[in-house]
């Protein structure tokens, strides 16, 4: 590990302006940056330290919905009461993440900005296309916890299931940067490899992701979360699956929905597809197999990772009638 | 095999010095070595019960602070098996659309000779099934074959059993007397872990009805063996 200084900036701006300097990486939680420092794949001269910038704290419910600080901790997310009533969706997905002691530490924020955990990636004698390198050697190499959509020219997946979690209830996100601040949808905030391989989203230098904001779910609203892994314990998803379904009570017609999926591309992805095969019609488990279905219909496995079309197929099918509350047969 | 390495020479080294006590006692006794017998904290004279020391008046009579003596371990008796014998039972629950494996309970039966602390050779079952649930379902060295890398060189991604991937394991030890040493113990390093894997494996065969014929067994290839059933 390279030495390095920390710095605690007195507020955001100066946080702000430190992080636009070369070489200055922000610190929160310390649990993915740590591992980067360990494993030399960054070197950041110094480490700007957030830990103590009050805007980036804090859980607030209102009418207007949620707002999460991004230094809010996954377990305070897994565990508060109104957003596992409201919000069940990403309280699933909090809890689902790394172990009590991870989560204990996790920070929103840095679950979001997390560095993909692709083994090529990881690894200090690899040069990879994300570490500058020429190719992805994921594409002919060992790949089955790779991509099977959206891959091109690098197949990482992105390994925040908090992401596709928050999206599916419409999250944004809120930057501050060294020019102003700025409110994205949270859906656009997480960049395909084919914009930038060396990057995951669209935080600038200089900017800070100080929060993120949910709407009130719409009107007779229900979400789940599910993931498979290999491991129950501390392990990485090998697919996971968010839905919103919202419908109406007796006639269970689905007026909205939002469908999104962990762990199968290089971005949380969303599936309107998916979408588009339950909204407007009565759900039922046969509706919600047409969705997984439909998840899948793009999908390029690669040599080692086919197997994730039939987990999200069923992922997919499960979350949607988990959410809607109904028991399969 | 650290407890059948070290107790036969420590038992012959215990009855050697127990000699050297028996010979500071004789003369006291008004006997024959041969003739004392020594239990629990007495002395006695065999065909005088009356003639007895006490175990402290007995060591009073050591001369200096100690008393030393040595033992070894010798070559194994002939004559008596000395290999462990046990089976191990496991059961699973398999998601048949996910292809994920749960080892719910494993049952471990073994006669390892003489156990002499139970509650260690309990762990070591323990410990042994644990290993072996990994073997069966998680752990795997994976190279890349043109690189020349092992690309799961970490915690993180070099898979070991978990807590919430911990089955309940029962132990049970059956003690069949043995003599091929002066103890009765047997080595136990390896019998609970190597094991595990095969119990686990023909669980999931089984279950879904298509055995999987290497390890781990993934969900990968618990849906690719499902795919061939007819």
């Amino acid at each position: 590990m390279n030495r390095f200084e920390v710095l605690t900036p007195a507020d955001l701006a100066h946080a702000a302006r430190l992080l636009a300097r070369q070489g200055h990486v922000a610190l929160a939680g310390g649990v993915d940056v740590i591992d980067l420092l360990k494993l030399g794949i960054i070197a950041p001269a110094t480490l700007v330290n957030l830990k103590n910038l009050p805007e980036l704290h804090g859980i607030e419910p209102g009418p207007r919905g949620l707002r999460l600080g991004a230094l809010t901790k996954l377990h305070e997310v897994a565990e508060h009461p109104f957003i596992r009533e409201h919000y069940t969706a990403v309280s699933d997905a909090a809890r689902e993440a790394a172990t009590p002691q991870i989560r204990n530490l996790a920070t929103v924020g840095g679950n979001l900005l997390q560095r993909p955990r692709c083994w090529y990636f990881r690894h200090p004698d690899v040069n990879c296309l994300k570490k500058g390198g020429d190719r992805c050697y994921a594409l002919t190499g060992l790949n089955r916890y790779h991509a099977i959509l959206g891959g091109g020219p690098s197949f990482i997946v992105h390994p925040s299931n908090l992401a596709p979690a928050l999206i599916a209830l419409g999250a944004s996100a809120r930057i501050v940067g060294p020019s102003g601040e700025r409110s994205v949808e949270l859906e656009k905030f997480f960049t395909l490899p084919s914009v930038d391989p060396k990057r995951e989203n669209d935080l600038k230098p200089g900017e800070v992701l100080v929060e993120v904001n949910l709407p009130p779910p719409p009107a007779g609203a229900k979400s789940a979360y599910l993931e498979a892994r290999e491991k129950q314990s501390f392990d990485w998803p090998l697919v996971g699956a968010a839905a919103m379904v919202a419908s109406d009570g007796a006639s269970r017609t689905v007026r909205d929905a939002r469908i999104v999926l962990c762990a199968v591309a290089p971005i949380p992805w969303r599936s309107p597809e998916a979408e588009k095969e339950i909204i407007g019609h009565p759900l039922d488990a046969e509706r919600a197999r047409a969705a997984g279905e439909a998840c899948v219909r793009g999908a390029h496995p690669l040599a080692d990772n086919a197997y994730k079309i039939a987990m999200t197929k069923v992922l997919a099918r499960r979350t949607i009638l988990k959410a809607a509350g109904i028991e399969e047969a | 095999m650290t407890t059948p390495s070290t107790t036969p020479a420590v038992r012959q080294a215990a009855a050697h010095l127990k000699e050297k006590l028996l010979r500071l006692a004789a003369p006291a006794l008004g006997a024959e070595p041969s003739d004392i017998e020594a239990r629990n904290d007495l002395f006695q004279v065999r065909f005088d019960p009356s003639r007895k020391m006490s175990f402290a008046d007995v060591c009073r009579r050591i001369p200096g602070d100690s008393l030393s003596a040595e033992g070894e371990r010798v070559p194994n008796y002939e004559g008596y098996r000395r290999d462990q014998a046990g089976c191990q039972f496991a059961e699973v629950e398999v998601d048949a659309e996910l292809g994920i494996v749960r080892v719910l309970r494993v049952v471990a039966v073994h006669d390892a000779g003489q156990i002499i602390d139970p509650l260690t050779a309990r762990s070591q079952v323990n410990g042994g099934v644990l290993m072996g649930v990994g073997y069966a379902l998680f752990e795997t060295r994976r190279m890349d074959p043109r690189l020349g890398i092992m690309v799961n060189p970490t915690m993180d991604d070099y898979k070991l059993v978990g807590p919430l991937d911990v089955p309940e394991i029962e132990v049970r030890f059956v003690e069949v007397a043995n003599g091929f040493n002066n103890t009765g113990v047997m080595g136990f390093g390896e019998p609970a872990h190597v094991a595990t894997a095969a119990a686990i494996g023909c669980a999931v065969y089984d279950a879904i009805g298509v055995p999987v014929r290497s390890l781990p067994i993934t969900p990968d290839r618990v849906l690719a063996a499902m795919e061939t059933r007819a």
